[in-house]
Formats: C-alpha cells, sequence, structure tokens
C-alpha cells in the first residue's frame, strides 16, 4: 500500500517547480516500530510544493521563509501538521490510522478498493490491534472490534476452537461460519487458527451475502479476507519478538463447602466401618468412605474420618471432615505460552521478499495438556516490465496432546474432579503409581477413577500440518487493462490419535473387598485404541480480465473472471477395543478385529462472473456483479445456479460541497446493495444418487453384507438461496476526528437443504429437500472518535460497535413446524436440543422440564412431595445474542500505550448442563442452600382430580439430599439450569512501552525499535446473578454446527491470561 | 496486442468447456458406495438386521421387565416410562424404524430377483421374512403401513396405515405365495450359500418348515377371537403336509459372529465386548425378576443355573420389577443375568448371556414345538398336545446346555406346574404358555408379550408396584407410533391411540 502511493504521488509531484529559501531536512518514523517510512507527501501548508521521504525516511525539503507548517500525510496513517521554528532539522513520528473513513479497503482477489466506491458495509483491522495483547490465535485478536462479527471460543483448552459468524445464521443446518481468504485463496475458518498472527497485515471484514458474487457460494455468509505481511521498499528489517503469558482458571461454578461423602445408595450396609453418621442429624445420608456423591452429614474439620476403604497392606486413609479451601481449583495448574517469533523482511522498487517464522509452545490448566505450534511463512514479489509475479507460501505444524475419558465411563477430567468431595485431598493423588491411596486399587472412590490416572492412561493426540500456496502472475500490457492469475493450493494432514490404557486391579480389589462394589470388580477395562489419518486437498485458480478507463467525469471498471474449485478429501480410520501389550497404542497391538474405514470425497465447481463499477465525478459509485457457478454435487440439470448482486455509494458531502462548508460534517456517504446468492450446503456431496453401505457388522471374515442407506437419495436438490438487502450511511464531523457508520441489513436465506424426516415405513429415516425460509434482520453501527481526547502527549482514541441482529424461522416445510438441529429424541429417552421453530428466534432452546400445570406451576407427587418429568420438550428462549457491544480504548502517553477491550453480549439464554453433573454429585451451591433440611418445593401445585391443580401447602420433600438432587427428575431435567447468557468481558487490557532507543543506545543503526508490553486476556466476566456455571460463550457442539446454547462438564472452567512481550526491530 | 489477448481468452474458454464435462461429474458415482448391490449381498444384511433388532435386549426389555423375567438393579434409577407405564410416542420406536428398514432391504430382494426365474429363492426368503417383519410389526402397533410401504420410487414418502387383521390375513397369503415358489423352483434355480443365507445354508426344505411354521403362529395368535377357527384350521390344512421345525431345526442366524466389537452376538455384546470383558452398564442394570426366579426355585428347574446367577455362590432371588428404590433388595443379594466363565477363561454358552459367537434364535424348535403344542390343544391341529409341550421343553432343556434325561426328571414331577398330564383340563393351556414363557426368556421377547395378552399366562405375574404409576395396573397392551411418524405421517397415523386400552385385534381378553 505504501509502495503504491509512492509511485502515485512521485508522479504528481516530479513535475513541481520548488521555490527554496531555506533547507528543512527530518525524519519521518511509525509510531508502530520506530523504523523510517519512505515515500510520505511533505507539503508546506497551503502551497503544493512538497516532497517524498526517502527510503529512511528522510527528507530535505526547500521552505520559503514565510512558511509556517508542514504537512505530511500517507496513506494508512494519520496526517500530520507539524509547526516550523527557528530549528532546520526534524523527527516526525506518524501513526497508523487504524479505520480511517477514506481508507481502502483491500476486496476480492486482492483489488484495493477507495472506500468511498463501495455500497455494501465493510470494516477492517489492522496487524496492530490483533497482535497487541499477545493473542496467539488471529480470532482472538479479532473478537469485539468490528461490529456484526460474532467469534465465540466454543471451548477452553491448549488449542481453542473458535466459530466466526458474520450478521448472524442464515442457514438451519450448513455452517453459518464465514470465509476466510488468505492472500486470495480460499481456505476453512479453522485454517485461520494454524496461522502466526504476527504475519498479518490487516483483516478486511466484508459483511454480507454480496461477496460471495465474486467469492462464490462458500461466500454467502460474508467474507474475511487476510492480507499477510509482505516486504517493500525499504532497507532488510528484521524484527524478534517474544510473548509469554500465564493462564489460570478464573471461574468454577459456585460450589457448597458444608456436606461431605454420602449417598444413602447402599443402606443395607450401613452398619460397617465405612458408612456413618456424623453428628446428630439424622436428615442426611450417612458419610461413605468411597462415595463420589456428597449428601452426607455436615462438615466438621475436627472429626476424622476415613477416605476410601482399607487397602491390603490394612492401611488406610485418615483426613479432617472439612472441606479443602480451593481444592477444586488448585486441581487445575497454571498454563504457561510462550511464544518466539522472528521475520525479516526487505525489498526494492520491482521486488519484495518477507520471511518469519513461530514457534508457540503452551501448557493447558490441565495437567498434561500440552500444544505447540510452529510456523514458516515467506512471500516474494517481483515485476519485469508489465509483467509480475509473486508467490507465498506457509507451513504450519501443530501438536496437541489432550487428557481423554475416564476408561469406564468415557467422562472428562472436569466431571472427575467436580465428582470429588470437598474434604478430599485431590492434589495429594498425583503420584498414581507410587502413593497407596492414588493408585487403581487403593483411590477412595469407587465410582470414578482418579483424574489423575486419566491424564496418564487416557490422552488424545492431534498432530496436523497445514500448507498454503499461493501463486501470482500478471501481466499490463496497456494501462486500461490487467491480465492475472492466481493459484492457490492447501493442503492438510492430521494424524489423531486417541487411546485409553488398559485397567487392571489387584485380586485383592477385583473381591470387593469393601462391598459396595468397588470399581475393580467389573474390570477388567481393555483399553483402546484409535488412530485417524486425514488430508485434504484444496486447489483454486482464478483468471481475471481488469479494465479500467475513464471518460470524462465517468470512470468505469470491470472484471472478467473465471473461478475455478476443486476439493479432495481422503480419510483412513482404524481402531482397536483391546490392546494387548500396555503403553504401545498401535492398532497392531490388539486382540479381536480392527474397525476399518475408508472415505474418499470430491467436489468441483466452476464460476464465471463480471464485475463493473461505473463512477461518476468520484462521488456516485454504481457497482454491480453477476456470476454463475457449476457445481458437481448437483445433478447436470440442476448443477448451473445465478446470482446478481448491486451496490451503489454517493458521496454527499463532495456531491453538495456545501454540506461540508459548515465547521462540523466532515464527510457524508450513503449507500444501498442488494445481492442474490446460492449455496449448496449438502453435507453429503453425493447425496443425488443412491447408495449401499457395508450393514454394521459386516464383513462378519469372508460374508460380506450390504445395506441401502438410511437416506433417500434427491436427484432434485438444488442450491439455497440468500437475497440479501441493506442500506447504511458513513459520516465524519470535525475534520475526520469524529466517525460514525451506521447499516441495516436483512437477509432471508430459503429452500435450505435439510433433512426431512421421511416415514420410516418407507425404509428410510430422511430425505435431503429444499425446503424452510429464515430471515435474518439486524443493525451494524460503530463509533470512532480518534482522539476523543488529545491533550499534548496524552491521547485517547475510543471506538465503540454494537450490532443488534434477529434470526426468525419463516418457515420450515409443509406440515412441520420445528426442526431439531441435533437429536432430541435419541432411544426414547428426552434431551434437549436446539430446534429451528417457525416463529421464533433461532435457534431456539427446547429443553426437558418437570410437569407443569397451565400455569407453569411444578405439580409435585401428594405422598412424596417430589415432581415429575414433563412428557415433552419445553421451549426456552434462543441462543443468539441480539445485542453485541464492542469498546475498544487506546490511551498513549509519550511512549506509554494502554490498550483496553470490553465485549459485552445479551439477549440468549444458555442450558448449563454443567448443572446436572454438579447437582448429580451435590457440589452444587444450592444444593446445599436449606441445609438438607425437608422442604416443600416453592409454588408446587398437587393434582387433586385430572386438570384439577391445587396449591401444595403441606407435602414435603423429606429427603432433600440425594433423592431431590438426583432422584428426583430436578436433576435430570434441564429447565432450572437455564440462565441468561449475558456477559461483560474485559477482552484484553495491554500495556506497552515504546523504548527511545535512539536516545538510549545513540544511534547505533543495530536496533532501530524495541517495545515491551504486559497484555492480559479474559481478565473479569459479569454475568448475571443466576448465571453461577460457566462461561456462557462456551459451547458443546464444534464450530460448524448450529445446535450451539449449551455447557457440560465435558469443558474445563474459564481461564484469565497475563502476560509480557518485548519486540526488537533490527 | 488486443488480437493477441483475445486469441488467449478464447482458448482459455475452449480448454475449459472441453474439461468441464469431467470436471463436473465427479459427484455422479459415489467412491465409497455401490449404487446397485446384488441380492446375495444384501440378504445377509436383511437377516442379520432382524436378528439384532429382536437379539438387542435393550429393544424390547420392557417384555422382560413387565413380565418377571428380569428387574433393574438396586443400583440405578427406575426409568419411570417402565414403572410407571409412562410409554411416549419415542419410546421403543427404535424397532419400528429397524424392521421398516429390514423390510426395505428385503423389498429390494424380492423386486429384483423378480426378474430373473433363477433367484426364486432369494424371492420366497425375502417374502418369508417380510412377513415374519410385518407379524412382530402388527403384534406391537397393530395398523401399519403395509400396500404402501417401501415405495419411495413411485414416490411415496406418505403410506397410508392398513388394517391390522388385512395384513395378518395377507401375510397368511403371501407365506403361501413363497411356499408355492420354492415348491416350483426351476432345477438350476441358484441356491443361497451359507455367506447369504446365514440362517438355513441355503437348505430349503427347512425354509419350507419355517415358513409353515410362521404361518401357524401367526394363525395360532388368533385362536382366542371368536368364530375364527375355521378360518384357521382352513389355512393350517392347505400346507399342513409340509410339517413344521422339528426339534434341532430351529432357525437360528450366525453370520460368522467373531470375538471382536461390533461383530457379536448381539444380545451377548450388550453386556460384554471382548471375551468376558464388561463393556456396558448393562451387566449391573439388567438383573433377575423375582417372579421367574420364584417360580423356578419352586419347581426345581435347572434351568435357573442357566438363566441367572447365584449372587452367593448358592442362592437365586429376583426383584419385583417397578418397586420403589427403597423396597428393593440391594444389589449384592440379587441374581445376575445367566454368565459364566471357567477359570481357563472359557464361557459357557448355554447361559443366558452366553458367548460372543452363539448363533441368535429367530424362531427356536422349542418354541415351534410350543406353538403346536397350543394348536393341539386347542384341537386346531392334529397331534398330541402332550408330545408337542414335552418336546418342547425338552428341547429348551437341550438348548440351556441340560441333559433329556433332565427334562425328563422336571416333567414328571408331580407338580401340575411342569407335569402336563397332571394339569388340570382347564389348566393344560396355562401349563403350555407358562413354560414358554420361561422358555423364551431372552430368546422371543414379542411372542413372550403377544401370549401374554390374547391368554393372560403366566398368571402369576406382579407388575409394577409403583404408587405412581398409571393406567389399569397391568402394563400397556401396545407400543405407541414413532413420534417421526405422527410429525411426518400425520394424516395417515390412527388417531385416539392409547397404550392401555388400543388392544390388538387378536387380544380378546
Amino acid at each position: 500500500m505504501r509502495k503504491l502511493s509512492f509511485l502515485l504521488v512521485l508522479l504528481l509531484l516530479t513535475a513541481m517547480q520548488v521555490l527554496a529559501q531555506r533547507t528543512v531536512t527530518g525524519k519521518v518514523t511509525s509510531a508502530d516500530d520506530g523504523s523510517g517510512i519512505p515515500g510520505v507527501t511533505v507539503l508546506i501548508t497551503g502551497t503544493s510544493t512538497g516532497v517524498l521521504t526517502d527510503l529512511d525516511g528522510k527528507f530535505s525539503l526547500s521552505v520559503p521563509k514565510t512558511a509556517t507548517t508542514l504537512q505530511f500525510t500517507f496513506v494508512g496513517m494519520k496526517p500530520k501538521e507539524l509547526a516550523l521554528t527557528a530549528e532546520n532539522n526534524y523527527d516526525v513520528v506518524m501513526e497508523t490510522s487504524a479505520q480511517q473513513i477514506e481508507g481502502v479497503v483491500v476486496t476480492a482477489f486482492g483489488i484495493t478498493r477507495q472506500s468511498r466506491e463501495i455500497g455494501v458495509s465493510t470494516a477492517k483491522v489492522a496487524d496492530k490491534e490483533l497482535t497487541r495483547a499477545g493473542a496467539s490465535n488471529v480470532m482472538n485478536g479479532m473478537t469485539a472490534k468490528v461490529s456484526g462479527l460474532q467469534i465465540n471460543t466454543i471451548n477452553n483448552g491448549v488449542n481453542p476452537e473458535t466459530k466466526i459468524t458474520l450478521r448472524g445464521n442464515r442457514h438451519f443446518l450448513a455452517s453459518n461460519q464465514a470465509l476466510v481468504v488468505l492472500d486470495g485463496v480460499p481456505v476453512s475458518a479453522t485454517y485461520l487458527n494454524s496461522i502466526n498472527p504476527n504475519d498479518i497485515e490487516s483483516v478486511s471484514v466484508l459483511k454480507g451475502a454480496s461477496a460471495a458474487a465474486l467469492y462464490g457460494n462458500e461466500a454467502s455468509n460474508g467474507v474475511m479476507i487476510v492480507s499477510t505481511k509482505k516486504g517493500g521498499k525499504q532497507k532488510p528489517t528484521i524484527k524478534v519478538s517474544n510473548t509469554t503469558t500465564f493462564e489460570r482458571i478464573s471461574y468454577l461454578p459456585n460450589l457448597q463447602e458444608r456436606f461431605g461423602s454420602g449417598s444413602g445408595e447402599t443402606p443395607g450396609n450401613s452398619d460397617n466401618n465405612y458408612t456413618f453418621w456424623i453428628g446428630p442429624d439424622r436428615n442426611t445420608d450417612p458419610y461413605t468412605s468411597y462415595e463420589n456423591q456428597q449428601f452426607g452429614p455436615e462438615y466438621n474439620p475436627e472429626v476424622m474420618v476415613i477416605l476410601g476403604g482399607k487397602l491390603a497392606d490394612g492401611s488406610y486413609q485418615m483426613v479432617p471432615y472439612g472441606a479443602i479451601k480451593n481444592q477444586k481449583k488448585n486441581f487445575f495448574q497454571t498454563g504457561v505460552s510462550i511464544q518466539n517469533d522472528v521475520s525479516y523482511s526487505g525489498g526494492d522498487e520491482n521486488s519484495n521478499f518477507y520471511l518469519s517464522a513461530q514457534d508457540v509452545n503452551s501448557t493447558g490448566t490441565v495437567m498434561g495438556d500440552k500444544n505447540r505450534r510452529t510456523s514458516v511463512r515467506m512471500s516474494a514479489g517481483k515485476k519485469y516490465g508489465n509483467f509480475g509475479a509473486d508467490f507465498s507460501m506457509g507451513i504450519t505444524k501443530t501438536k496437541t496432546t489432550v487428557a481423554g475419558g475416564d476408561m469406564n465411563q468415557g467422562r472428562g477430567v472436569y466431571w472427575n474432579v467436580l465428582n470429588t468431595p470437598q474434604h478430599v485431598p485431590i492434589t495429594t493423588y498425583k503420584d498414581i503409581d507410587n502413593n497407596p491411596f492414588a493408585t487403581l486399587d487403593g483411590y477412595y472412590n469407587a465410582y470414578y477413577p482418579n483424574p489423575y490416572w486419566q491424564i496418564a492412561h487416557s490422552r488424545q493426540l492431534n498432530d496436523r500440518t497445514d500448507f498454503l500456496g499461493s501463486m501470482n502472475l500478471s501481466w499490463k500490457p496497456v494501462e486500461f487493462l490487467e491480465i492475472s492469475n492466481r493459484t492457490g493450493l492447501t493442503y492438510n494432514t492430521s494424524n489423531y490419535n486417541d487411546y485409553t490404557d488398559e485397567a487392571i486391579f489387584s485380586t485383592y480389589s477385583k473381591n470387593d473387598p469393601w462391598s459396595q462394589g468397588h470399581m475393580g470388580q467389573q474390570t477388567p477395562y481393555s483399553g483402546q485404541s484409535s488412530y485417524e489419518m486425514r488430508n485434504t486437498l484444496n486447489l483454486s485458480n482464478d483468471f481475471l480480465v481488469k479494465l479500467s478507463k475513464d471518460f470524462g467525469d465517468f470512470t468505469t471498471k470491470l472484471i472478467l473472471g473465471t473461478s475455478l474449485y476443486q476439493t479432495g478429501f481422503n480419510a483412513m480410520y482404524s481402531a482397536a477395543s483391546a490392546n494387548v501389550i500396555p503403553g504401545l497404542y498401535n492398532i497392531s497391538n490388539r486382540v479381536g478385529e480392527p474397525i476399518a474405514t475408508q472415505t474418499t470425497l470430491e467436489r468441483s465447481s466452476l464460476g464465471v462472473f463480471a464485475d463493473a463499477t461505473f463512477g461518476y465525478k468520484n462521488y456516485v459509485f454504481l457497482h454491480a456483479s453477476a456470476r454463475n457457478d457449476w457445481d458437481s454435487r448437483l445433478v447436470q440439470e440442476n448443477r448451473s445456479f445465478f446470482y446478481p448482486a448491486a451496490d451503489l455509494s454517493i458521496v454527499l458531502t463532495d456531491m453538495f460541497p456545501s454540506l461540508k462548508d459548515g465547521p462540523i460534517l466532515s464527510f457524508l456517504k450513503v449507500r444501498a446493495g442488494i445481492s442474490k446468492t446460492g449455496q449448496i450446503s449438502l453435507a453429503n456431496w453425493y447425496a443425488t444418487v443412491p447408495s449401499y453401505v457395508a450393514a454394521a457388522g459386516f464383513p462378519y471374515g469372508n460374508n460380506a453384507g450390504f445395506r441401502l442407506s438410511t437416506s433417500l437419495s434427491n436427484p432434485t436438490l438444488r442450491p439455497e438461496l440468500t437475497k440479501e438487502m441493506e442500506a447504511g450511511l458513513e459520516m465524519s464531523f470535525l475534520k475526520n476526528r469524529f466517525t460514525f457508520g451506521a447499516t441495516a441489513y436483512k437477509s432471508n436465506t430459503f429452500d435450505q437443504t435439510i433433512p426431512a424426516s421421511i416415514s420410516s415405513a418407507t425404509g428410510y429415516s430422511t430425505a435431503f429437500i429444499n425446503a424452510g425460509e429464515l430471515e435474518t434482520r439486524g443493525i451494524e453501527t460503530d463509533l470512532k472518535l480518534t482522539p476523543l481526547v488529545n491533550l499534548g502527549p496524552v491521547n485517547w482514541d475510543l471506538t465503540i460497535n454494537y450490532s443488534y441482529s434477529t434470526s426468525n424461522v419463516l418457515s420450515i416445510y409443509p406440515g412441520l413446524d420445528e426442526l431439531p438441529i441435533n437429536d432430541g429424541t435419541a432411544y426414547g429417552i428426552l434431551n434437549s436440543a436446539s430446534y429451528a421453530i417457525i416463529g421464533e428466534q433461532f435457534p431456539a432452546i427446547k429443553v426437558t422440564d418437570v410437569l407443569r400445570d397451565p400455569e407453569g406451576r411444578i405439580i409435585v407427587d401428594p405422598l412424596t412431595g417430589l415432581p415429575k418429568t414433563a412428557p415433552a420438550l419445553v421451549k426456552k428462549g434462543h441462543a443468539n445474542p441480539n445485542h453485541i457491544l464492542g469498546i475498544v480504548n487506546s490511551f498513549s502517553w509519550k511512549g506509554l500505550t494502554l490498550g483496553i477491550v470490553a465485549e459485552y453480549r445479551t439477549g440468549n439464554n444458555i442450558v448449563n448442563r454443567v448443572a446436572n453433573a454438579l447437582d448429580f454429585t451435590g457440589v452444587s451451591e444450592h444444593s446445599a442452600l436449606n441445609g438438607r433440611q425437608p422442604f416443600m418445593i416453592p409454588n408446587s401445585v398437587i393434582e387433586t382430580a385430572p386438570g384439577v391443580y391445587t396449591p401444595n401447602t403441606d407435602v414435603i420433600v423429606t429427603d432433600a439430599g440425594r433423592a431431590f438432587w438426583v432422584n428426583s427428575n430436578y436433576h435430570t431435567t434441564d429447565a432450572a439450569s437455564v440462565t441468561s447468557a449475558a456477559f461483560w468481558k474485559l477482552r484484553e487490557v495491554s500495556l506497552n512501552y515504546d523504548v527511545p532507543v535512539e536516545k538510549l543506545f545513540g544511534n547505533t543503526k543495530v536496533i532501530k525499535a524495541a517495545s515491551l508490553g504486559v497484555v492480559g486476556r479474559n481478565l473479569l466476566m459479569w454475568r448475571p446473578r443466576t448465571n453461577v456455571w460457566t462461561d456462557p460463550e462456551f459451547n458443546t457442539n464444534s464450530a460448524t454446527s448450529n445446535a450451539v446454547g449449551y455447557t457440560n462438564e465435558d469443558q474445563t472452567p474459564p481461564t484469565r491470561v497475563m502476560g509480557f512481550n518485548v519486540k526488537l526491530t533490527f | 496486442m488486443k488480437k493477441n489477448i483475445l486469441i488467449i481468452l478464447a482458448g482459455i474458454l475452449v480448454f475449459m468447456s472441453s474439461c468441464s464435462k469431467d470436471f463436473l461429474a465427479k459427484n455422479e458415482k459415489n467412491p465409497n458406495s455401490p449404487s446397485v448391490v446384488d441380492p446375495k449381498l444384501v440378504l445377509p444384511a436383511a437377516l442379520n438386521a432382524i436378528s439384532t433388532t429382536m437379539n438387542n435386549p435393550r429393544r424390547f426389555e420392557f417384555v422382560y421387565l413387565w413380565h418377571g423375567l428380569w428387574s433393574i438393579s438396586a443400583g440405578y434409577s427406575q426409568p419411570q416410562v417402565l414403572t410407571q407405564y409412562k410409554l411416549i410416542n419415542a419410546s421403543y420406536q427404535n424397532a419400528f424404524i429397524e424392521f421398516y428398514r429390514a423390510g426395505k432391504n428385503l423389498d429390494v430382494i424380492e423386486q429384483q430377483s423378480k426378474a430373473d426365474p433363477k433367484n426364486v429363492y432369494y424371492q420366497a426368503i425375502a417374502m418369508i421374512m417380510k412377513a415374519y417383519v410385518f407379524q412382530n410389526l402388527v403384534d406391537c402397533w397393530g395398523d401399519v403401513p403395509y400396500t404402501e410401504a417401501f415405495q419411495t420410487e413411485a414416490g411415496n414418502l406418505k403410506p397410508v396405515y392398513d388394517k391390522q387383521q388385512a395384513i395378518y390375513e395377507d401375510l397368511v397369503v403371501k407365506i403361501d405365495a413363497a411356499i408355492a415358489l420354492i415348491q416350483a423352483a426351476p432345477f438350476d434355480a441358484n441356491v443361497p450359500t451359507g455367506g447369504s443365507d446365514i440362517i438355513y445354508g441355503g437348505n430349503m426344505s427347512k425354509w419350507l418348515k419355517f415358513a409353515n411354521t410362521l404361518k401357524l403362529r401367526i394363525l395360532v395368535h388368533q385362536a382366542d377371537m371368536d368364530g375364527r377357527t375355521a378360518y384357521i384350521t382352513g389355512k393350517i390344512a392347505t400346507t399342513s403336509a409340509i410339517g413344521y421345525i422339528g426339534a434341532g431345526n430351529g432357525a437360528l442366524l450366525n453370520p460368522g459372529f467373531l470375538i471382536s466389537q461390533g461383530k457379536m452376538n448381539p444380545f451377548y455384546e450388550t453386556f460384554y465386548n471382548n471375551a468376558g470383558t464388561s463393556q456396558s452398564d448393562a451387566t449391573t442394570y439388567y438383573f433377575a425378576g423375582k417372579d421367574a426366579v420364584d417360580f423356578m426355585k419352586a419347581v426345581a428347574d435347572p434351568r435357573i443355573a442357566k438363566f441367572y446367577q447365584t449372587w452367593d455362590g448358592t442362592s437365586y432371588d429376583g426383584n419385583f420389577f417397578g418397586l420403589s428404590q427403597d423396597a428393593l433388595v440391594a444389589q449384592a443379594k440379587t441374581s445376575k443375568l445367566g454368565y459364566f466363565k471357567s477359570a481357563a477363561g472359557v464361557e459357557d454358552a448355554t447361559t443366558l448371556i452366553g458367548t460372543g459367537s452363539k448363533p441368535t434364535p429367530i424362531l427356536t424348535d422349542f418354541e415351534s414345538l410350543f406353538v403346536q403344542a397350543e394348536a393341539a390343544q386347542r384341537g386346531l391341529l392334529a397331534g398330541d398336545a402332550q408330545a408337542f409341550y414335552e418336546g418342547a421343553v425338552t428341547q429348551s432343556f437341550l438348548y440351556m446346555g441340560l441333559t433329556s434325561a433332565a427334562a425328563g426328571s422336571y416333567l414328571s414331577q408331580a407338580s401340575a406346574k411342569t407335569n402336563y398330564a397332571n394339569a388340570t383340563p382347564e389348566n393344560k393351556r396355562e401349563v403350555i404358555l407358562t413354560q414358554k414363557w420361561l422358555a423364551l426368556n431372552g430368546i422371543a421377547p414379542v411372542e413372550i408379550w403377544t401370549d401374554y395378552r390374547r391368554t393372560g399366562f403366566p398368571s402369576f405375574i406382579h407388575f409394577s408396584t409403583d404408587n405412581a404409576k398409571l393406567g389399569t395396573g397391568t402394563p400397556p397392551v401396545r407400543l405407541l407410533y414413532p413420534q417421526d411418524e405422527v410429525n411426518v405421517n400425520n394424516a395417515n397415523v390412527p388417531a385416539g391411540i392409547d397404550s392401555f386400552t388400543s388392544k390388538i385385534f387378536w387380544q380378546k381378553r
């Protein structure tokens, strides 16, 4: 960008006649890194006399004595004015202007367009904003910075997965994730997590579906265009940096610390050494030494109790019967992430070169969880007359290991920690081999293993390599014509290995010495291992002809192009249910037949498009595009589909210059756009042809057997269609100091591809059909105050973005009012699930509930006082946050910069399924609030006659422990654990200090710039009082699933990240 | 210059249009799955699917739990669907879905085989097994889609529901047709191989007897209907010459079960993974039912050691299903379902859980003999009811790994509960059906349920004592239609169905 403007301005200025009376010299440096900026326009204010800075950022200019100020301007930087004094040498520091209204935007195929030309909403985030708080992945750096963009970290962990949506949901079942285009090559959104955030120059966000006109049908959810850094006309620069962060568990659910082990499950054994009451209260269950559930007697730390049972050698463990402070929090360790970067960039007028390497080494809050990401990126380009060639490539290797499920129930680590009563010194059980009370045999818990066992013996490993390469050739034979071709290739391969060791118990524990069903009794757990290898190869080729010509006041730009896309996927999966030799995780080491499957998928598409922009007097722009796609996933008759788009932009302040005359308004643009996009959303790429699959169990040795697929093939499938409209305005005041933008949009996606359940009497369960419509409406506003406050050295920039969105289901298919997004009734058991429901916001949450009367009061049993389960799921709001507010602050004072980013979301609900786990184990705070004393369910009724409900005034729940919290349906239903998902989060706090290198080290030229910083992420979270559970941003599903709105005990608790960074530029 | 550009552009367009045909044809053939498959490769999968549905204990657990054979251990919460008889539409809907899936595959075999006279045996087997599937569907759900089922090629995604009695009558017609096809088969007809016919290995004379026994089962189900006797005896007569499944010729299915996850006998694999290795909670979830244990203890039935395990080395005890948690006998003092593994690691195939490689029962010889005994006792079939009955019990003993001598002394003890001769005339049918109930434990759940519904035997079952239970104090008489059927085929699904009062047409009590 700098290079481009340099050339343009050079043309203007070389012809200028300059009259000199004194010579002023100086150097213009970047506030970012202290490096000199070449090509800055230095003008004597009020004249057209000026000069450009040289490669080092230096300038020398003859000025008349009368001149009082100099103006410094450069694309992408804030303009600067310098008052001239008697001094002849000046040092000028220019700051990047993060999001300037009159900037340029990188649009499709890397084409930069003047922001004023664009009739749809776009946004741009520059490198500095992305990496300010030391985020190790790009998405964390984008969070809360752009209106209409919602980024969810769907789980914590060493390699967190993120979900990216622009303008809410458009599809019931197909992915709503935005398309990511990296240096012109479409990549999956997850790919972004594999690249080095420091390599990124900027991210342009095209929020609407209109982007699809140029990017094809994958872009109907909006596009994020990521441009990586290139070298340029500059001196060779080396940057070295280190970011080290520490991660601690920040919030655990509210837990009770009042009652210890007990479940009353074994009344027949209550007279033995392991089951007894402590104190006089017989309302709770007796203390049971080997119990995970916490419905026992009240704690009394002065009493010593036996924990677990006697070991084979007769020893046993005695502990004080009192809650251990921070017992569960201390199970989790401090995760450390060390990120080292080095980059080199350079170039001259006709070439550029950039090389970088990064290594991120992280450990998680769960012992043993690790992630290591190493990446290398290189790009270079060269010009030969009117030919240009450039390429870029990146390789990333990511290696992750996390703890898997336990051996008996496949439960996660967190579950087993929650099932540890508060008086159990869990952190003393790390040494599972030598501590007799930590071994499989000796661990106190009769039902669940020591979580340290699964950390050591159950692991999920993923070794993934991502490669991306792209090559661009361009030829500009004449001024108005440019022909270019870009080829991109991404290849990723992942090796996923999952194993659980065999659990070997001693004969002593197999014989059930504590007579309560020791885990060892159900042995042996034979262990398992599986191995999956996946690779994906995507190839894309875009051929473009760009024409541009001006005719008087009219400008025209025309792009004609073709786009080819091809993807191939292969996976091999094998698994063995029992390993023979312990510690060897190889499918060959097994008994029984292995499971082995192979999947091969291919698809391709071809697009032809035209994109035209007509401008009049540089203030009216009409842009229109049309594209036709042919996609191999549909049958020949339906393969071709066409979609057009158009938008209009008018800069009113230029059209009517009088508007600008006042002192306030400096810029006003209005815009509107409309588009139609087709998208193919077939999870099965072969859904149009019938298929037989190997039947369950087959082949049995030499006997093969095939059955029809349970999904009926449908050759009539068509693309989903999205129609989107938007209108907006952009304005700035006080010489661009305050800018404001607002957009309103509406998108309707119809002919959705949905798996219609069909009568199973057809022999099939589902048929994919085109039906249903989802409408999403919203408003996006951005307010930028740059600066809000500027008092000499003190500067405060403030950006506020706010988005409102709502998605409503208009139709599904005839005769059906609801479509489950995930299965709500598997095996005849009702499960809470996400739904598309006509007339409701999408995705709607439906949960299991206790039986209620028409007024919503809980119906209880007249004898036991306990509630019953409702026969159907009940609606409990929706999972899409309607309101998202992002606030970005930047304070600077001399070399110090303080950045603060906060975000607020509200309007949606979350089902805290972790509450079920906590109630089951009896550790939830609310389960102890009434002291486990008999109580009456508030606002409950009794059905005295069919349909007649009388308020319950005397039927009490006599057992307020396990009988209520575990067995009464209150625990098994979800309605009580639905809360508002609203939150305020302090996303980023960073304090950076730019070391005044020249002052400290003199002009040694070795170190050009240096900075030190401290960073913090997710330092604070505020939730509604009712949400005592966990971070509502988490989600139990993958990034591509739309069944959001659930948290559970398989996630780790939210964390807080703090650290520091050091950056040096040579 | 412009000319050159145009030539290049034209060249690119020609190149693209020439390669685009193959380029875009990639998804017309699925590289992972075939689109057409020979009937001989579909038949074993369809047969095995039926077996898996019938033999997965979770599909029909309600029968065993409600009829005194099994209980749920005190260590688990009792599902209210069962303890309170609160069936919902989704309850046990998987059997419905799986039966129709298997039926569709059989239908495809039948249609494909019709085109080739040499495949007449495949056609006949498909027709017989479709009748088997629909008999079970009718017995559980009454009116079901029949004439319009499987018509996706004709575009019918919402089949109408046919009257249950009409379906039952047509099944007899279809079985007769299948029998006729086998009897008139050309000499060079393709005989299914052992890998394809995983029940009888292509032995078509056994298939004739199987078809005839299935027909008898269907007819005897209707025995208590008013004015039905002439129909039943008439239908029996047309094929009586073929005879029925006799001792040692029961329909047992084995696709080649392997001791390997996902490839084992489905009943066994519900409990154990690799030989003797616990896989699921089922081993500590399903325990002995008190009615069965008490009955067997009273008549010193040696099969008790095969159906159940002792809990202390000598004693057998069960729970009544549906007792409140407090009233249940502790898990440690209740018998688990039968399973035995020697110190050397050898499992006993004749226990209820058996082994992973044991064939699954489709229609056992002892069930055939019990059906013949009942038919004879009712005067529908010529022959000696007592001989059929004693043959049935003897075959059950043999199936459970006991001797015919043991069966002999069991049958000749004084108790009229086992000794047919000592039973009063009005109790003889009860003796047959009570012994049938016991013999079919873990083997033929739908028949146990059907027999109870139509005859009321065994007469001593204790039904749920859960005070919150609904209805009439006995379990439901039918299952409800699957939730998806109600959702997507609503116009055709019969309305006003009640799980306690909407009886199957043959139930007259």
